[in-house]
């Protein structure tokens, strides 16, 4: 197989992801006990960190199994680390807010902040889909379905709504980036 | 072929990957404002079999005609079709910018002219 995918026959891949993806995904849902998408969603970025640079797999040093198991167990601790320390901030921010209300003039002085860049948005964003989904994106939203309807975008085929979200989703963050640069420089 | 559930979340990482043929087909749907639906339908084939074929590696230029050839066998497209799809993307690549894009054009189409195959 390897030599195959070396080679730069064009369908090799496709027989690394029908061989690998699911055998990958059960060993890594076994042994760190994530669940199905998690495992399946490291299992791909296994399989592509191969098949992006195939020369970093050395068949001296093992089975090429053995090599996936090692990236996809890697890349779901990593996710699995991620979304634990995310959960550790929300918890412990909710703490705080519930422990330390704000003094009245804290609260006025968000207001007035989150305010300010709303309306920043809304001088700089024209169209409401664009809108909408900023809104559930600055709201913590990632579901692709929800971003999808806030789009326009759920009548599409499932490739395309995933691609397409994505693609919308990256463009609203760089208009975010680009967004709070302006409102550092105090440009209101 | 029977279709695995992560078979769809494979084929759309595709598009990150520019050494696949979701690659392709990313830019082809964008060059043509068009859906992956069209781009099966125009190749005859399922959105399925589209999806493994986005799996693929996209056609190395002085192999141009003979990659096109395994994969238009192994899922059973028209070769000539899937040609079309991926000269257009390096054609408008080549347009865009005067990149290894343009090679890859030139290359194929010496290639497939060398061959003496209608791809």
């Amino acid at each position: 197989m390897h030599r195959r995918v070396v080679s730069g026959d064009a369908t090799a891949s496709v027989d690394v992801f029908q061989e690998y993806v699911a055998p990958l995904a059960t060993t890594v849902a076994g042994d760190l006990g994530c669940d199905d998408d998690d495992a399946h969603d490291a299992a791909i970025d296994a399989v592509y960190a191969y098949l992006d640079a195939p020369d970093r797999y050395r068949t001296e040093r093992g089975r090429l199994t053995a090599f996936l198991i090692d990236i996809a167990k890697k890349r779901a601790i990593d996710r699995l680390r991620s979304r634990s320390a995310r959960s550790e901030r929300e918890g412990k921010f909710a703490q705080a807010v519930e422990l330390s209300s704000p003094a009245p003039n804290e609260q006025m002085e968000a207001g007035v902040e989150a305010g300010r860049i709303w309306e920043m948005i809304e001088r700089t964003v024209s169209g409401k889909r664009d809108r909408r989904a900023l809104q559930l994106i600055l709201a913590g939203e990632r579901s692709t379905i929800a971003l999808s309807e806030a789009l326009g975008l759920s009548d599409l085929p499932d490739l395309d709504r995933q691609r397409e979200v994505k693609r919308n989703r990256d463009r609203l963050l760089k208009m975010l980036e680009r967004l709070g640069g302006k409102l550092r420089d105090g440009d209101t | 072929m029977a279709t695995p559930s992560w078979l769809t979340h494979a084929a759309a990482r595709g598009a990150d990957h520019r050494w696949t043929f979701g690659a392709i087909v990313a830019t082809y749907c964008e060059i043509e404002r068009c859906s992956t639906e069209d781009v099966a339908a125009r190749l005859d084939c399922t959105t399925d079999t589209l999806m493994w074929i986005s799996l693929c590696r996209r056609p190395a230029p002085d192999e141009f005609a003979d990659q096109i050839q395994s994969i238009a066998t192994r899922f059973n497209v028209p070769a000539a079709k899937l040609a079309a799809i991926v000269r257009r993307v390096y054609a408008i690549g080549a347009l865009r910018s005067s990149d290894e894009s343009a090679q890859e054009l030139i290359a194929a189409r010496d290639r497939a002219d060398d061959d003496g195959e209608d791809l």
